[in-house]
């Protein structure tokens, strides 16, 4: 700061360009090879899941008895033709793997889709309007959270029939009440603060301080939630096909790759539940050191915690 | 002003019973290492008071806290220099001690009382047992003793009906009731030592004035406990220090009795702190005279003086060297390149 | 508490004509307590019976301790917070009657500049559009002029324009606080309320923002309300002080009246309490050491609110409350101990 300040050469004064904002994130990423191994592996998860029928291999249902159990390649009697080997009926697993991350993709993104809108919507009406209407609305999110998901699930399942949709939906409407709380209590924190205040003091309405005050402060913390929530649906997921409680079972996913091959783990198979097992490892993790890397730079506390 | 109704237990001495020499501390960041404390050194007396006066980032807290070893480490390090603690015949260096020895120094020989009493207290234990915590740590007293110790201890701060406040939790007092407790808690090992760490900055004025009193009457007077006053705010401690020590940049740039600093500031820094204050008793009429500039950078290794971006005076030197402290005048040391008297560059 | 004359403004005195001119605001909390049976409702009186003026081109400095309800006084007149009683009248104008529309419009001459500098900027929004909002809310000019009014109001508050671009955790707190006074500036208002701009600053800085505050008050013809609880600052920078304590004013005066001669025992209290930075007349100065806490603003004392700890106080002071009114010109008390001719009728003790 000085009384003079130093005039740089300019035509226009440009408030905040969108390039200066990508090379930060960059700066960011590459400061934190945690957060960039998530990103990488998180972005690889999606293009596989987005283009399986390019990069797999073989049909993932194409069965062949006379290639049935193939070791994976790298271990004895094991062939490239078959990477990770096959299973009983002779599918080939790397291929049933890239399938089955489709799986756990759309469950984990369009569940948390899904929960982040519901819980959006609710959390800034509880949070805008207050009084009644918010203790209702949270009395409904309570509640919510208080019913037993396995339970529903199993209903569910039994009711309308295993389908990834339903799964889906379900996933969504019961991660809402976190982003619906979150929200709220973001909401409540903006409405107080200063930068808020000062907006309506300059005769702000209330949509130009949603949209310019509120939202863009929303981002973070909704962000990183849903990628923890990701991580955690794709678990779920795993462990609702590994119950047979998901998607039918003609369709290829890592819960119910886990639970063919768990019979043969201790019977020469072992490639069968390992590879699956690893992939539902390995997603969890990625999402969980991306939403750790995005929870600290997307909190202004932690980044501006320097001097 | 304050004339001691009894005689302090620990009579002022010219003895150094603190001597810090060349202390530097380093933070490491994300952003590179911060040179949050830069070669300070300075001398505390027994029974004295001694201020130590700097804005935000001047290495003024830090430098006391890694006296007793209150950084989190890492990211903080002691990169080096000695602090020698003279008490009872025993010498030692507490950079170099132990956390084991460290710990016994903590409320036994140095106490500390931080700006947010809140934080400091446990919000679930009453009022009293946090006292009684502390005097029992340090004194080897019965049970019944060290309860009627607490008691009279809350009494001593003077907190009124201290039976009765003794079993309340923190919440139940005002903030500046727990900085009572807090400088109880300091005095329940009688140490030698204590530093204030901005006591008083969150504090309204006319409970400022009360802690302030009480500090220079029960500790300093009557115990003749030597105070270390870390502020920002040069009005209080030209009502509590004998001494007073300037930070600028993780560095003392001016030091010497109070009288001397604000009559005769020798730094440039001193001199527009001064003149950057108003004061309630002159009208204000006149321009306050800014500073302008901006606190320094202190990720940049300090092998310059920290002011000079911002000094009136600087010149080339500035910029190579960083000025030692030299004597100006009986107890009064200045950090500057600058001979502000003869109002030309030294030597 | 009853509101006496706000004629002196417009009658014989020097032509200073009022700007902002509150009537006995009052804001109340309402607290429910719950009891085994239902609940009980009781108020919080942050702003109790609150009344004052501020002349055109002046800056009044609002006083008081933490909770003595100064920044909600501030809140309430600019309307961000609805008044539970009472009028703000502006340019002639009484609030309360106003239309939304009307208010926006209004509110376009007042504008803010809050204590925390970091928490009072978008930290999603770059200074530029931080600046240039108000510009954009009441469609003043086009996008280009927009750009050239906030290069030139960056200027004029001392920040360099080619940092538009920045987001706020770039800046340093008193560079923070010039894009608050920039945002303030942008409309051109007419009155801001400065609400403990300076508090959160290092003395060098606060130097810097005091100055660049009274400069621009001269060059652009300002009316500052500035709420603070750094006494010496406040009478540097202040033409009238008011006091407050627990939601009351209990003296307004101009500001080397106030330190010179103050009237009501809470005021001399609060004075003698300053710390002076000097040590030869810090080592005279006695203060006047207030017993006890301040009452919470939900359990107020009959009488006097003072009189619990008023080192002066009768047996009228707990049972009437004291008028504030007027003594001599400009010059309000709410004391019991005040006669007629604006003196103490009480030694005055340690002074």
């Amino acid at each position: 700061m000085s009384a003079n300040p130093e005039l740089e050469p300019q035509d226009t004064v440009e408030f905040g360009s969108r390039s200066r904002g990508f090379r930060r994130f960059l700066k960011l990423i590459l400061r934190d090879p945690a957060g960039l191994i998530g990103l990488i592996l998180v972005l690889m998860l999606v293009i596989v899941a987005i283009f399986a029928p390019q990069i797999a291999p073989h049909d993932p249902l194409a069965q062949s008895l006379t290639n049935a159990k193939a070791p994976p390649a790298f271990s004895d009697g094991g062939t490239w033709e078959y990477p990770l080997g096959t299973d009983r009926l002779g599918r080939d697993v790397l291929s049933r793997l890239i399938f089955g991350a489709r799986v756990s993709v759309t469950v984990g993104f369009f569940g948390a889709a899904i929960a982040v809108s519901i819980g959006l919507v609710v959390g800034l009406i509880a949070g805008f309007v207050g009084g009644k209407l918010d203790k209702l609305l949270m009395s409904i999110v309570d509640l919510i959270l208080s019913v037993p998901y396995l339970v529903v699930v199993i209903v569910v399942a039994a009711v309308l029939g295993r389908s990834l949709f339903n799964v889906v939906m379900l996933f969504g409407v019961t991660a809402s009440p976190l982003f619906a709380r979150t929200t709220r209590g973001e909401v409540l924190r903006l409405r107080e603060a200063g930068f808020v205040s000062a907006a309506r003091a300059s005769g702000a309405k209330l949509p130009r301080i949603l949209v310019r005050h509120v939202f863009p402060n929303l981002v973070g913390p909704l962000l990183t939630l849903a990628t923890f929530e990701m991580s955690a649906m794709i678990f779920y997921e795993a462990g609702l096909s590994f119950l047979g409680l998901s998607v039918p079972p003609n369709i290829p996913s890592w819960g119910n790759m886990l639970d063919s091959g768990r019979r043969s783990l201790f019977t020469g198979l072992p490639w069968l539940s390992v590879f699956p097992g690893l992939a539902i490892a390995l997603a969890g993790l990625s999402m969980n050191l991306l939403g750790d890397w995005l929870r600290d730079i997307l909190d202004p506390r932690i980044r501006r915690a320097r001097g | 002003m304050i004339t001691p109704v009894t005689q302090p237990s620990r009579p002022k001495t010219d003895e150094v019973i603190l001597d810090v020499d060349g202390l530097e501390v380093t933070f490491d960041s994300p952003d590179g290492k911060v040179h949050a404390v830069n070669g300070v050194s300075f001398q505390l007396r027994g029974g004295e008071s001694l201020g130590i006066v700097g804005e935000s980032g001047s290495g003024k807290s830090v430098t006391m806290m890694s006296l007793v070893a209150l950084l989190p480490s890492p990211p903080a390090r002691i990169a080096g220099g000695t602090a020698i603690l003279r008490h009872d015949g025993t010498e030692m260096d507490l950079l170099a001690a132990s956390s084991g020895q460290i710990r016994k120094v903590r409320g036994s020989k140095i106490g500390f009382v931080f700006q947010d009493p809140l934080s400091a207290l446990n919000p679930t234990m009453r009022i009293g047992e946090q006292i009684a915590e502390s005097v029992r740590k340090h004194r080897d007293l019965t049970e019944d003793e060290i309860q009627s110790e607490t008691v009279s201890l809350l009494a001593d701060v003077g907190i009124a009906d201290p039976e009765r406040r003794a079993r309340s939790y923190p919440h139940e007092f005002s903030g500046g009731m727990r900085q009572r407790v807090m400088i109880a808690i300091a005095m329940a090992g009688d140490p030698p030592i204590v530093i204030f760490d901005e006591p008083t900055t969150a504090l309204d004025v006319t409970v400022q004035a009360q802690i302030v009193e009480l500090v220079k009457t029960r500790l300093a007077a009557e115990r003749g406990t030597a105070i270390v006053w870390i502020t920002h705010d040069l009005a209080v401690v030209a009502g509590i220090a004998d001494r007073v020590a300037v930070m600028y940049g993780g560095t003392i740039v001016e030091s010497g009795l109070v009288d001397e600093i604000y009559e005769n500031p020798q730094h440039p820094y001193t001199r527009g702190l001064l003149q950057a204050i108003p004061s309630t008793d002159s009208d204000g009429s006149t321009r306050l005279a800014s500073i302008e500039g901006s606190p320094p950078d202190l990720l940049v290794e300090p092998n310059f003086c920290p002011f000079q971006p911002r000094c009136a005076y600087a010149f080339d030197r500035c910029i190579a060297e960083r000025p030692r402290l030299r004597s100006v005048g009986e107890g009064h040391l200045v950090a500057c390149h600058f001979d502000l008297e003869r109002n030309e560059p030294v030597r | 508490m009853t509101v006496t004359s706000h004629a002196h403004a417009a009658g014989s005195d020097p032509p200073t004509e009022t700007l902002l001119r509150v009537d006995d605001l009052n804001k109340h909390y309402p607290v429910r307590s719950l009891r085994l049976f239902g609940s009980e409702e009781s108020a919080i009186r942050a702003v109790d019976g609150v009344s004052f003026e501020i002349h055109k081109g002046e800056t009044l400095g609002l006083v008081g301790e933490s909770g003595c309800g100064k920044s909600t006084t501030g809140r309430v007149l600019l309307r961000l917070e609805e008044p539970t009683s009472g009028s703000v009248w502006f340019d002639g104008v009484d609030l309360s009657t106003l239309d939304a529309e009307s208010m926006r419009m209004i509110r376009k001459r007042m504008q803010v500049v809050f204590q925390d500098s970091a928490d009072s900027l978008n930290p999603r929004m770059s200074t530029g559009h931080t600046i240039a909002e108000p510009l954009h809310i009441y469609g003043m000019g086009t996008d280009d002029e927009i750009q050239a009014k906030v290069a030139e109001l960056m200027e004029l508050v001392g920040l360099n324009p080619g940092w538009a671009k920045r987001f706020p955790h770039e800046f340093s707190g008193g560079q923070r606080q010039r894009i608050n006074i920039a945002r303030a500036l942008a409309i051109n208002p007419d009155f801001i309320v400065l609400d403990e701009p300076i508090s959160a600053l290092d003395v060098s800085i606060q130097a810097q923002v005091v100055n660049l505050l009274a400069d621009l008050q001269a060059r652009l013809g300002l009316t500052y309300l500035f709420i603070a609880h750094d006494l010496a600052m406040v009478r540097h920078i202040s033409d009238r002080i008011a006091v407050m304590y627990l939601g009351r004013i209990v003296e307004t005066a101009d500001s080397g009246a106030i330190f010179e001669e103050p009237l009501h025992p809470y005021t001399q209290a609060l004075i003698s309490a300053v710390p002076l930075p000097d040590p030869k007349k810090e080592r005279t100065r006695i203060p006047i050491v207030l017993e006890g806490e301040v009452p919470s603003p939900g359990n107020m004392p009959a009488g006097c609110v003072f009189h619990p700890r008023c080192p002066q106080a009768v047996d009228r002071c707990r049972q009437e409350v004291p008028v504030f009114r007027e003594f001599t010109p400009g010059r309000f008390v709410a004391c019991h101990l005040v006669d007629e001719a604006g003196s103490h009728i009480v030694e005055r003790r340690g002074l």
